[in-house]
């Protein structure tokens, strides 16, 4: 992996959006009914997002707790975008730009290590019994 | 015999062997030189396919607006997005900015919605059970009837505010997913900026809304399909990975997703 930082002045990211986004759509799940899993419904197996209202919820509570015990992929993913997010701000705050170059193998290992990250936390809701 | 002048850098053919460039002077390197080699004459510049593509080809009437007008450029933008998706997606501009292409989602999306609106004001009309009811010989509850129609005439009015919100954030979201699949595969050839133009500009069916009863299925069944050919098109993959790309969320993550918001989109809709 090669990593660089490009001073200057930047447009603001696309990116940007998901900090907003991702409150949006907490917000959302809070004040809503909880949804029919078709998931769920048709296999009897909660889907890889089963839990995020109930995450959603929690967040709100400010019972962190709870949150990543209802569905950690989905907190994780959620913080994730959010500090990705927030960094691209900063990016064009503060004239700068931070670039990631992968190798294949580099590239191939953070592939695999998703694809793993999603099967334990599906494995997680099935073992814990959503 | 050629030969090549390292000063001027000229070539010379002579039938005799030259010591010096005739054109300025200088000395020519002997022929058995370790680093002597005549170099080939120039070509053309010659840009690569793709770059050819994409600052000569990349077009969307949409974002040309001062060229053919603001209806001009959304029935033209509608009509090659809907119509000759293949065509629409080769020459998208993958860069340029998201303003345009949510611009051209929301006016789509907002007359889809409003259609949808018309719709169900106008059937719920027709057949108000209100009107029929007596030949039922039913008890009716007119004063819990009056208040869900006045609870639906507020939520048609707030939908209106807020359809836009929503519509942005289900562009942001639904593009989103896509670009992640695209990366955890290794096929994204394009940034996320080009994923978020194809699931905008594939708005267009929302006017498939215009047909009574089937229209909401038309247009989600056709947007499918254009989301599939401009995931293809622009991420030049096959169609099998476009397909993987599309309903692999859909089949293991986002049912429940989905069926959230088209229960947000439609609980002011279909409050009934």
């Amino acid at each position: 992996m090669n990593a660089s930082i490009q001073k200057g002045r930047q447009s603001l990211s696309i990116h940007v959006v998901w900090m907003v986004i991702i409150f949006g759509v907490l917000a959302v799940y809070k004040f809503s009914p909880p949804a029919i899993c078709v998931f769920h419904e048709v296999t009897g197996y909660p889907c890889l997002s089963c839990g995020a209202t109930r995450a959603a919820n929690a967040f709100f509570e400010g019972d962190l707790t709870s949150m990543i015990y209802f569905n950690p992929l989905v907190v994780m993913f959620c913080a994730g975008l959010f500090f990705f997010s927030l960094f691209k701000l900063l990016e064009f705050i503060f004239n700068f730009k931070l670039i990631l170059r992968f190798d294949r193998k580099t590239a191939l290992g953070a592939r695999l290590l998703l694809v793993v990250m999603v099967a334990a936390n599906w494995l997680f809701l099935i073992v814990s019994g959503r | 015999m050629k030969r090549y002048c390292k000063n001027c850098q000229r070539i010379t053919d002579s039938e005799t062997e030259l010591r010096s460039c005739p054109q300025c002077g200088a000395e020519f390197e002997p022929i058995g030189a370790p680093d002597y080699k005549l170099p080939e004459p120039p070509l053309p510049p010659v840009q690569p396919q793709s770059q050819q593509a994409k600052t000569e080809e990349r077009y969307t009437p949409w974002e040309d607006r001062g060229k053919l007008g603001f209806i001009g450029s959304l029935f033209e933008t509608w009509k090659e997005s809907l119509f000759n998706p293949s065509g629409f997606f080769r020459k998208m501009p993958i860069k340029g900015g998201i303003g345009n292409p949510i611009l051209y989602g929301l006016i789509l999306g907002f007359i889809g919605l409003v259609f949808q609106m018309m719709y169900n004001r106008f059937f719920g009309q027709l057949f108000d059970p209100s009107q029929w009811n007596h030949y039922l010989g039913r008890d009716f509850n007119y004063d819990f009837y009056e208040f869900s129609r006045q609870v639906q005439s507020i939520s048609y009015f707030f939908l209106v505010f807020l359809t836009p919100f929503l519509l942005a954030a289900w562009f942001f979201i639904a593009s989103g997913i896509l670009h992640l699949i695209l990366i955890i595969f290794g096929w994204n050839k394009e940034d996320f900026e080009a994923t978020f133009r194809i699931v905008t500009y594939t708005e267009g069916t929302s006017f498939f809304e215009i047909v009574p009863f089937v229209g909401g299925l038309i247009a989600t069944i056709w947007q499918f399909v254009l989301i599939i050919i401009g995931i293809k098109e622009v991420h030049k993959l096959t169609v099998g990975q476009a397909l993987i790309v599309v309903f692999l969320p859909l089949i293991f993550c986002c049912v429940c997703c989905c069926g959230f918001f088209f229960m947000i989109f439609g609980m002011a809709a279909f409050s009934y």
